[in-house]
């Protein structure tokens, strides 16, 4: 199928023929969600330059290979399951490999009641007329053509249904791994989060790559927040050295709501979170963290765009990046204030460490503001380590590279310090530190 | 003529009533004082008076010199003599102090039908001032407020209502977070511009001002009202028990 | 700083309407409307040409002929009929004049009219004594008059029009014309390039500090026209010049395009201060008229130690669309932005800079201050680069946007790139509106609502205004004023 420039993607063309006229074609609203997703990605093609969210991250290398969905699920071990952020906490966990649920791994049983778990497959199957009213309803298509696409392919994913006044006990781990395959494998998963009025949720979300041949994950999360409602939510992305991980993250939060969003991105060839709220209740507070790390020659992208439609929201941004070999950061991060929503109080940081001289950094905050009344600041530094800060410490007799590791330590701690579970803190902490150890390695090494 | 009459105000803000009925008369020449325990309506008072929004009138007037003040904009009383020294006075980053006073005193000048005074008259005159009451001008070249301690922020204020020479002087708790020496500065600016003709309202939450500054009338303001009102030594009465009887009454 | 502060501090605070939209009745000398290859021949042709600059001219048009303009920017306006508009008007003056006697006095009246600040007004009328200010005057296309001529031949500065630079000076002109800004660089200076008719011409040769200050004045004046003025400035090693530009328009119910080029070069030890105050005629209240003020100005600091300041208070236009920039490619060279734009009614900004850090050491500092009001919308947009050699380079970036009243906008899209661990970034970023304890304590003091605003907005450009020659900052803190009136209460 070519798309607006006349490029052919093999993996669309796949998907016109096994998916659009595969599952669900039977529900007329989910043919046509499909059918949209299709016809705009066609129109619209892979992200490029001129799209100005996608001005530094290229997907030109999708074009090259020839990726088709996982047709089996191979073998997954324990070990592999420990590879997530959750710490050792007791979770209900959901698990995909290669893009398919496997139940035989999932942990789903003693839900609290009013919750409900599923494989989108099987939801679609049985509550058809609950997914109707949510699936692509809080997405906006057109303007995100990596989105469309996952929507032409909407079959494999996850859903999680959350009554009103439901309280969740323990926290949803949701791990999505990859595992070597015959051929470059695509995924297309979709996540559907809602929780009703005053409910309260946690989600973990690790992505994790055992391969190093090129895949592709294409992640479309779609979350609802009621009134006065709250989800934490922790995503990890450590996918294969390889893989191309493009997620979308569409949100929207009612009265009183609350969204904590802390991501840790390091892994892909190319891996890419863009994350975007819409605040349409009155007192809402919306909160998007993270880290990224970046060495050998990857690019990581950050895109956060915060839509302030209701009065009295609040939003906080707060990125740190830490740069090694030729890696290349990019975070785009937007407050929009939409006409009316005054009382704002926005708030965003974006801050940078290049520890190579081949490292690039690439920053974009922006406020769009059409009301009066409000409190809004961006803030973006980047640079190396502190010089003075860096002499005092080997002036106390720390070792260059050991003083390098603390004060990149020091400067990530700042972020992961807003992890309010201690286990979740533990794991990205370990995570960073994993990292770190590599970079001393790799340094020693060379 | 009294200067001011404040009759029967009540106030509320965000429909919450914080003046229930207050009565006060100054005269031309009368300093007078109120105290009360915090959250009594001390600081919504002076602000009625100056005409900050935010706050509903839902019964009462107030007449100063004849006419009803609570229909001016705040630059209009102002101009007409009204002067509130704020208990917080505002930072204006990039506003340098002279040409804001300047602009200040000549808007006034022009409304009492006098002419502007140009820049050198202008600076003659302001240092006269701070001369008299000992206040260094030279705060003035910065901008306004913007870097000073809380001393030195009430100083300003009263160096201002030198040079803007008001008839009506309501003075926010200026007293508050200064030293015995500024407090000492402060009060001597006070005296200093007592004057047959100019009424003062000072509102202060503790006695030791008053040792400096004595007023003709104290009045006790508790609940959004006058509760109490008396001489000089009501105010040293207050010293030593305390604003206990009216919070008792509050109750 | 105490100097400065005392002659802003001496100025009213005064505001009336925009006291520029007056027309001046002189006889002009008028091409048929439109644009074609023939329209660049005469514009060529009337001004007598040599060939290589007729040559670079054509290219310019053809290159334009397939070019898009450009749709990023944050502004909406009807596309342009570019064949609807007058690409060369000249007062007809007959032969140039030698002095100012022999301007049309008519001329001289519309400079009296501008309201051009008091110094620059005594040396267009030749007051004895009067500070000297070199002036270039741009009537619509033409440069009418350039005065101190004489004086700063003595030092062995050039100051005249580009029309005369391309005769008397082609070297100069031929080997710099284009080589900040290519004409191929985007739709309005390929537009620019192609039928550009006059503007200023500046040269300062090795070791010279210009010993005054030397300023354009530019006036759209006929209907219909296009104005496309041309400046290029070079200052050569070891030296220092202050240069202001100042426009006005008249007031017409139909938009008028202004694309004007400004090119500077500053070589080794060289400085260049740019300073322009715009105003030109902003439409009515009701978003009938006014400019399209689409400009390119980039200054490039070639030698080390070298260094570009661009000032700008944008007040005017009906749409401003420019980025004064910097390419920091002599090793230590300093590029500076200091912006106040002011959008009221429903004018729409989009400006800001681009600084490009090639050489080591490079330092850049942005101050922005934007103000919006009434229906208007406003966007600082600014790129940093770091470069991959620009060791140690730094960067300073402050955008703060004040909002006053609920329906205009105010946007900040910074691009920050940096390709060098050793560089340092920071950038800062503020939207609020005008904080109501300030403007409740002027008030207090005696102070209008307008008056208190146009303090307190003072206030808040100060840091560019001090980076204005002291006339200018009066003249721009007057305009502050002027320029918000009716947006409060």
């Amino acid at each position: 199928m070519p798309d607006g420039a006349g490029r052919s993607f093999t993996f669309l063309e796949q998907a016109a023929r096994d998916d659009l006229i595969g599952l669900g074609s039977q529900l007329k609203w989910l043919r046509e969600l499909k059918e949209s997703g299709a016809s705009i990605f066609k129109e619209r093609g892979l992200p490029n330059r001129s799209d100005e969210y996608w001005r530094y991250t290229q997907l030109n290398k999708l074009i090259e290979i020839d990726f088709q969905l996982s047709k089996e699920s191979p073998f997954v071990g324990s070990k592999q399951l420990s590879q997530g952020v959750s710490g050792g906490l007791s979770t209900y966990r959901i698990v995909l490999v290669n893009g398919c649920l496997r139940k035989d791994l999932c942990s789903i049983e003693n839900l609290p009641k009013g919750v409900l778990i599923a494989g989108l497959n099987a939801a679609i199957s049985s509550v058809p007329s609950r997914l109707e009213k949510k699936l692509g309803k809080n997405i906006d298509l057109e303007n995100m053509p990596m989105a469309a696409l996952n929507t032409a392919f909407l079959k494999e994913g996850v859903i999680i249904l959350v009554d009103n006044d439901i309280v969740i006990d323990k926290p949803i781990e949701l791990i999505s791994i990859t595992m070597p395959n015959k051929y470059p494998t695509m995924s297309q998963p979709r996540f559907l989060i809602d929780l009703g009025e005053n409910a309260k949720a946690t989600l973990i979300e690790s992505h994790i790559g055992n391969t190093e041949i090129p895949y592709f994950n294409n992640v479309v999360s779609e979350v609802t927040i009621g009134e006065g409602a709250g989800l934490d939510h922790y995503k990890l992305q450590e996918e294969g050295l390889a893989a191309v991980h493009i997620s979308t993250i569409a949100l929207r939060l009612q009265r009183q709501s609350l969204y904590r969003g802390f991501i840790l991105q390091s892994g892909g060839l190319i891996g890419r979170t863009e994350a975007s709220a819409v605040l349409d209740g009155s007192e809402s507070d919306c909160r998007f963290d993270g880290v990224y790390l970046g060495s050998r020659n990857q690019l990581l992208d950050t895109t956060t765009s915060i839509k302030h439609v209701a009065t009295n929201c609040k939003s906080r941004q707060v990125f740190k990046g830490v740069l090694d070999g030729s890696a290349h950061g990019v975070f785009q991060g937007k407050t929009h204030v939409t006409i009316g929503a005054q009382k704002t109080d926005g708030y965003q940081l974006s801050r940078a460490l290049m520890l190579s001289p081949d490292a690039e950094i690439t920053t974009k905050p922006e406020l769009e503001i059409y009301a009066d009344d409000v409190k809004c600041s961006h803030g973006a530094t980047s640079g190396d380590l502190d010089a003075d800060s860096l002499f005092y410490l080997k002036s106390r007799g720390l070792s260059p590279d050991v003083a390098r590791r603390v004060l990149v330590e020091a400067f990530l701690n700042e972020s992961l310090s807003e992890i309010k579970l201690n286990e979740i803190f533990e794991g990205f902490t370990n995570h960073v530190r994993g990292w770190l150890n590599s970079k001393t390695k790799q340094s020693a090494v060379g | 003529m009294a200067l001011l009459e404040i009759r029967n105000l009540h106030v509320t803000v965000e429909n919450k009533p914080i003046l229930n009925g207050v009565n006060l008369k100054i005269e031309p020449g009368e300093i007078h004082a109120i105290m009360g325990p915090n959250g009594s309506g001390k600081s919504t008072l002076s602000y009625i008076l100056s005409g900050r929004e935010g706050y509903k009138i839902t019964d009462g007037e107030v007449i100063y010199n004849g006419i009803d003040l609570l229909e001016l904009e705040p630059d209009q009383r102002a101009r007409e003599g009204v002067f509130l020294a704020f208990q917080y006075p505002v930072e204006i980053p990039g506003v340098v102090g002279l040409t804001f006073l300047k602009t200040a005193l000549n808007a006034i000048r022009v409304h009492r039908g006098e002419n502007e005074l140009d820049a050198m008259d202008f600076l003659k005159f302001v240092r006269e001032k701070a001369q008299s009451l000992e206040i260094d001008d030279e705060m003035l070249k910065r901008f306004v407020n913007e870097g000073f301690s809380g001393g030195e922020k009430k100083r300003m204020e009263i160096l201002q209502m030198a040079i803007l020479q008001p008839k009506l002087a309501i003075l926010d708790e200026t007293d508050s977070g200064l030293d015995i020496d500024a407090l000492q500065v402060v009060s001597k600016g006070i005296n200093a511009l007592r004057d047959a003709n100019r009424g003062m309202l000072l509102i202060t939450h503790y006695q030791r001002l008053l040792n400096y500054v004595h007023p003709d009338k104290v009045h006790v303001l508790a609940n959004g009202r006058i509760a109490k009102s008396g001489d000089g030594a009501l105010a040293q009465e207050l010293e030593e028990k305390g604003y206990a009887e009216f919070n008792a009454f509050v109750e | 700083m105490s100097n400065h502060i005392d002659a802003i501090e001496k100025s009213e605070l005064v505001g009336d309407q925009y006291k520029y939209g007056f027309v001046t009745d002189i006889e002009v000398d008028l091409a048929p409307k439109g644009l074609n290859e023939d329209i660049v021949k005469l514009i060529s042709h009337k001004k007598d040409e040599p060939g290589w600059m007729l040559e670079w001219r054509l290219k310019a048009y053809r290159h334009w002929l397939n070019m898009k303009p450009p749709q990023w920017q944050k502004v909406s306006f009807e596309p342009i009929d570019y064949q609807d508009s007058y690409y060369y008007a000249a007062p007809k003056v007959g032969d140039k004049p030698k002095s100012l006697d022999e301007v049309d006095p008519t001329l001289i009246e519309t400079y009296n009219k501008l309201g051009i600040p008091l110094r620059e007004q005594e040396v267009l009328a030749g007051v004895e004594g009067a500070p000297a200010v070199a002036v270039d005057a741009v009537f619509d296309s033409v440069s009418v008059a350039t005065t101190y001529k004489a004086k700063l031949e003595e030092v062995g500065v050039i100051f005249c029009s580009i029309s005369e630079a391309i005769h008397t000076y082609p070297e100069l002109v031929k080997s710099y014309l284009g080589s900040v800004v290519p004409y191929g660089d985007n739709y309005f200076s390929a537009l620019n390039s192609a039928v550009f008719t006059d503007g200023s011409f500046v040269y300062i040769p090795k070791g010279t500090r210009c010993p005054m200050e030397l300023s354009t004045y530019f006036r759209i004046n006929q209907e219909n026209t296009g104005q496309f003025e041309r400046t290029l400035i070079v200052a050569d090693e070891d030296t220092h010049v202050s240069y202001l530009e100042g426009c006005t328009a008249p007031m017409r119910d139909e938009h008028q395009l202004h694309a004007a080029v400004v090119e500077l070069i500053a070589l080794e030890n060289a400085e260049i201060k740019y300073s322009t105050v715009q105003n030109w005629y902003p439409g009515d209240s009701e978003g009938k008229g006014g400019i399209y003020n689409f400009v390119t100005k980039r200054g490039a600091c070639r030698g080390d130690n070298s260094k570009i300041s661009w000032t700008q208070v944008e007040t005017g236009s009906a749409i401003t669309w420019k980025y004064p920039s910097c390419i920091l490619q002599g090793d230590n060279s300093v590029g500076e932005f200091y912006s106040i734009a002011i959008t009221n009614n429903y004018q729409q900004a989009d400006t800001g800079t681009k600084m490009i850090h090639i050489g080591e050491n490079t330092k850049s500092r942005i101050i922005s201050k934007g103000i919006s009001a009434g229906h208007a919308d406003q966007t600082y947009r600014g790129l940093v680069r770091m470069q991959k050699k620009a060791e140690k380079a730094r960067n300073y970036t402050q955008c703060d946007s004040l909002l006053i009243g609920d329906q205009c906008g105010a946007h900040t899209v910074p691009y920050i790139e940096s390709k060098n661990p050793t560089a340092q970034v920071e950038h800062e970023a503020t939207t609020s509106r005008i904080n109501e304890d300030q403007l409740f304590y002027c008030r207090q003091r005696g102070l209008t609502d307008e008056e208190a605003v146009s303090l307190i907005v003072n206030g808040f450009c100060r840091e560019v205004l001090q980076t204005l020659p002291m006339e200018f900052a009066v003249e721009a803190q007057k305009l502050v004023g002027i320029s918000l009136e009716g947006s409060v209460g």
